[in-house]
């Protein structure tokens, strides 16, 4: 019995023992090389022994393993850890572990001034939903760019005329690529909406000068769209309205693969039917586009982008001119394709290139005028984002862009008589150019430690290889944090842009233009009064040299010159008094002597004063309402003052006073847009709407129109100026 | 003495296959243990206990990694990391969000825990979408329709509600958001965690749902029916922090 006991007693003990025994501490301390990484996940691979860091990076965990095992290591934010330790013995066994971070970033937010985004870091957010909610934009994103206060409504064209600058002084990039002709309906007018459905938009930065030397061969703005990624989940959504009919699809085919479709068709008869004003058409104005996003994620940090568009329009109207009445058709088509590669190569190194593809083609028809352009455009970019630590930041990149202009067809020879019988000019001229681009940044957050400070430096240069002619853009920014609401930021830079194609075709322009020069400095002051609050106060000056001027032997000169100075303001609100929408401000003066101004003159953009009021309001979870007011100086324009006879073609040429001496009334509208929600079938998510476009009937000129010798004017009026109705649903499925 | 032998007997087999048996049996016990813990994290907004969480069902995963409820806790700490996580953190908080959602689609394949997952994937998807507008008006529908089918899947489950109430409190009306609808949705959740209240593998959100009832309530200028549930939630949890000091302060300056 005693043996019995003695037994069991040995077996119980070496049985607690087993238990107990063994048991060895691993401990350690993880870091990123330089500083501790806290609460990250450490333990041996296949079991559940492990614990967690500390915040100072400390571990340490009991394990009975024996032998060779894989201790792991994991956080969120870094790449995965895993190393062979061998256990033996009873001793602890100290084991650190240096993280390498997945992605290096910065800190905080380079301060910069004028700048719209949709994201917090790109200054006042002006989201998605802006654009598909402010009344009279038709969900346009230009449309809705126009009410912000740096971008004057010269007409009622959706083109951006930024601070005093024309409109091909402003860039359009989509995915990296340059998309030069983004409108629909265009005339020498300009375009009327948006050929870029905003179905497909994901992000937008836009900025009214002193950009980032990033943005090359451009003097006064940036918009920068980038397309949306792979959906997360099914989804469609019908559009129809008097003005069109839409159908967009989101289909993720796998975890990888996405892809994105939309199709849109204008169609303005119904409208123009329903409202009046169909007398001067003579093709109703019709568009349609479809587009398709294709995203491919080959890697957790890569993934391959296709964004293909396709735009196609028409439009005909009865044009009354003092020698001709006739009838101006046009059409036009644009096809886009950009494939964009963002990946990661090491935990601080983003790189992002594109290649793209774009051919617009253009069509105009009025009495001698016969004119077909065709725009092709190549173009490969590279831009690599290098964190060096959680203050610095170097951005470089390089571009290389081939554009062939080609116009064929007959063009008035005197721009005062266009009859078809009048003396016109063959054209027949082609431009090539290729154009190579590089730029550095160096983004810096606490400079010397000032912690209230963010600078950016940088240096961009181009070269024209066929014009042998190579230039440098050094830019600057720097924010100055006062306190948590409120930021000074100043920008300095200089800009160059080769002139419109056209002015380099040899039969009517010089090949030998050089590129012109702003000169930007912008000083702003910005106040956040909540989360939902924020004012923006800007002064801005930029002064123009080497513009294109007309020239008796050569065309065009290179000594145009001019400015643009003026102040920009714009309150922003999510809820004030439950009202969601902007207030903004701009005056502006703008002066030049260029093309075939005589002297320094108002510019044609020179709208002095500039005010828009964006406001929605919901009166309840079914109707709402939205306003979109605008007032603005109107447009400069020169003044016929005379006429000479032209016995021998039976034609008066009409004698101009100053240039831009004149102006139009002042431009006034008023959009109203009533909502009415509710699920259809109750099921879907269904919008209705009906807006009411220059509710008021305000008269806005689209010009002037002359009797034959000048003597009398009437009045024209944009024919998408006036009151219209239109009513329209969107329904989700 | 022979129950002394064969104590010792249990005692060794017991040890030599100890770290089986743990993952095996004890494994759900001590899920279920430690999503009492994240739910506390949660309600104190104890940064460090949800990462401890979040740590261990990484380990359980580690050891058993067809593990479908630590996967589904694992991505719902994420889903807690993700939301909580403060600007400035030196973290890559999307990482939080694309492993989570990575681990539901993972779950649902498998068609474990559905009408649960399918919540989960709909919550973060909202998350996304109240930080990316441009995604809101495609998503938003699809949020809607994920959360109809996880309420379809499991009528009693009243977290789909929660998210959708939230959904239609804060989606802008001319998008579908409703209050009423909302209020609607987060009563009859607390009425269906009144009449389920026996214990489940996976069990959160009753405080929540109180905290964003209140605040449709209040939306509704209701204040005094808002003050109640508030003051109803501190007391089944009295360190609330999102309701003791957020919510109720706001309600007393009202």
């Amino acid at each position: 019995m005693q043996k019995i006991k003695f037994i069991a007693a040995i077996i119980f003990l070496f049985s607690i023992v087993m238990t107990a025994q063994n048991k060895v501490k691993i401990k350690g301390n993880i870091s990123d090389g330089t500083n501790p990484v806290p609460y990250a996940s450490v333990f041996i691979q296949n079991s559940t022994d492990g614990g967690m860091a500390d915040d100072k990076g400390n571990f340490s965990f009991m394990t009975k393993k024996k032998g060779k095992v894989t201790i792991a290591v994991s956080m969120i934010g870094y790449d995965k850890y895993s190393a062979e330790i061998n256990i033996s013995g009873d001793k602890d066994i100290e084991h650190n572990v240096i993280l390498n971070e997945s992605a290096v970033k910065l800190n905080g937010v380079v301060i910069t001034a004028s700048s719209y985004g949709t994201e917090k870091a790109k200054g006042i957010v002006l989201d998605s939903r802006d654009v598909y909610t402010t009344p009279g934009g038709a969900a346009d994103l230009f449309q809705s760019l126009k009410t912000l206060p740096g971008v004057t409504p010269v007409s009622e064209s959706a083109q951006l005329y930024v601070r005093g600058g024309d409109p091909i002084e402003t860039i359009t990039l989509i995915d990296q690529a340059s998309f030069y002709h983004p409108y629909t309906f265009e005339s020498s007018y300009g375009g009327l909406f948006s050929s870029l459905n905003t179905a497909t938009i994901n992000d937008i930065y836009f900025s009214s000068g002193g950009f980032s030397a990033k943005y090359g061969n451009v003097l006064s703005g940036v918009l920068d769209v980038t397309t949306k990624d792979n959906p997360e989940v099914a989804g469609y959504e019908l559009g129809i309205s008097m003005a069109n009919a839409s159908l967009d699809a989101n289909v993720p085919v796998s975890d990888a693969l996405g892809v994105r479709l939309s199709a849109r068709k204008t169609y303005t008869g119904p409208i123009f039917f329903i409202n009046g004003g169909a007398d001067r058409l003579t093709v109703t104005p019709t568009s349609a586009d479809m587009s398709a996003l294709i995203g491919f994620k080959y890697s957790k940090t890569g993934r391959i982008k296709i964004s293909a568009f396709f735009n196609t329009d028409k439009q005909g109207v009865n044009v009354e001119r003092a020698e001709y009445t006739g009838e101006f058709n046009g059409n036009s088509t644009n096809q886009f394709i950009a494939i964009q590669d963002v990946d990661m190569f090491s935990s601080s190194i983003v790189s992002k290139t594109s290649i793209s593809y774009n051919k617009y083609e253009n069509d105009w028809l009025i009495g001698i005028l016969d004119l077909k352009q065709t725009d092709y455009n190549y173009k490969f970019r590279n831009d690599l984002e290098i964190t060096l630590s959680r203050n610095f930041r170097l951005n470089a990149g390089f571009e290389a862009e081939h554009r062939i202009t080609k116009y064929l067809g007959v063009i008035p020879k005197e721009d005062w008589d266009i009859r078809p019988d009048a003396a016109g000019k063959v054209i027949d001229a082609s431009i090539n150019g290729t154009r190579l681009g590089a730029y550095t940044e160096l983004e810096i957050l606490n400079p010397l430690g000032f912690s209230q400070i963010t600078a950016s430096f940088g240096l961009r240069g181009d070269y024209i290889p066929d014009l042998s002619l190579n230039w440098f853009d050094p830019r600057m920014s720097i924010g100055y944090k006062i306190d948590d609401f409120t930021t000074l930021a100043l920008g300095l830079g200089i800009f160059h842009q080769l002139p419109d194609q056209r002015l380099y075709a040899s039969i009517d322009g010089n090949p030998n233009l050089k590129p012109m020069q702003a000169d930007h400095i912008i000083l702003s002051f910005s106040r956040k009064f909540s989360e939902s609050e924020e004012l923006r106060i800007e002064a801005y000056y930029k002064s123009y040299s080497n513009l294109p001027l007309k020239d008796s032997t050569i065309n065009y000169n290179n000594n145009g010159y001019g400015f643009a100075k003026g102040i920009d303001f714009i309150f922003k609100t999510n809820n004030f008094f439950g009202i969601e929408g902007w207030f903004s401000y701009g005056i502006m003066d703008s002066k030049r002597q260029w093309m075939d101004f005589p002297d320094l003159e108002n510019s044609d953009y020179n709208i002095t004063h500039n005010i828009t009021i964006v406001a929605k309001y919901m009166f309840n979870n079914t109707w709402g309402i939205g306003l979109n007011c605008k007032i603005a100086t109107g447009r400069p324009y020169k003044p016929v003052v005379g006429s000479i006879y032209h016995a021998n073609i039976n034609v008066y040429e009409p004698v101009y006073g100053t240039t831009n001496s004149a102006a139009y009334p002042t431009y006034k509208r008023v959009d109203l847009r009533l909502l009415y929600l509710f699920q259809l079938f109750g099921k879907y998510s269904t919008v209705a709407y009906l807006e009411g476009l220059n509710i008021l009937d305000f008269r806005n000129l689209f010009g002037y129109t002359y009797s034959p010798d000048y003597t009398s004017k009437q009045e024209i009026e944009s024919y998408f100026g006036r009151r219209m109705l239109v009513f329209g649903l969107s329904i989700n499925f | 003495m022979k129950k002394l032998l064969l104590t010792s007997l249990l005692i060794l087999a017991l040890s030599a296959g100890y770290t089986n048996l743990f993952c095996q049996n004890e494994t759900q016990d001590a899920i279920i243990e430690a999503a009492a813990s994240l739910h506390k994290a949660y309600l104190t907004g104890d940064f460090k206990s949800l990462m401890e969480n979040h740590s261990f069902f990484e380990r359980c995963l580690s050891a058993e990694p067809d593990n479908y409820l630590a996967k589904y806790y694992l991505a719902y700490t994420e889903y807690r990391l993700y939301m909580s996580t403060q600007s400035g953190s030196t973290v890559s908080v999307d990482k939080y969000y694309d492993s989570a959602v990575e681990t539901c689609k993972n779950i649902l394949a498998k068609e474990k825990f559905v009408s649960d997952t399918k919540t989960l994937l709909a919550g973060l998807y909202m998350m996304r979408l109240a930080n990316n507008q441009s995604e809101a008006m495609g998503l938003a529908p699809q949020v809607m329709s994920l959360l109809e089918e996880a309420i379809q899947d499991d009528a009693n489950n009243p977290r789909p509600l929660i998210i959708k109430g939230v959904m239609l409190l804060n989606m802008p009306p001319m998008f579908g958001g409703s209050v009423t609808g909302a209020v609607e949705c987060f009563e009859t959740a607390l009425k269906l965690y009144d009449k389920n209240k026996t214990e489940s593998l996976i069990n959160w959100g009753y405080e929540e749902c109180c905290a964003w009832l209140g605040q449709a309530y209040v939306r509704n200028n209701e204040v005094d029916k808002a003050r109640e549930v508030y003051t109803k939630v501190l007391k089944a949890e009295p360190d609330f922090r999102w309701v003791k000091y957020v919510l109720l302060p706001a309600l007393d300056k009202k």
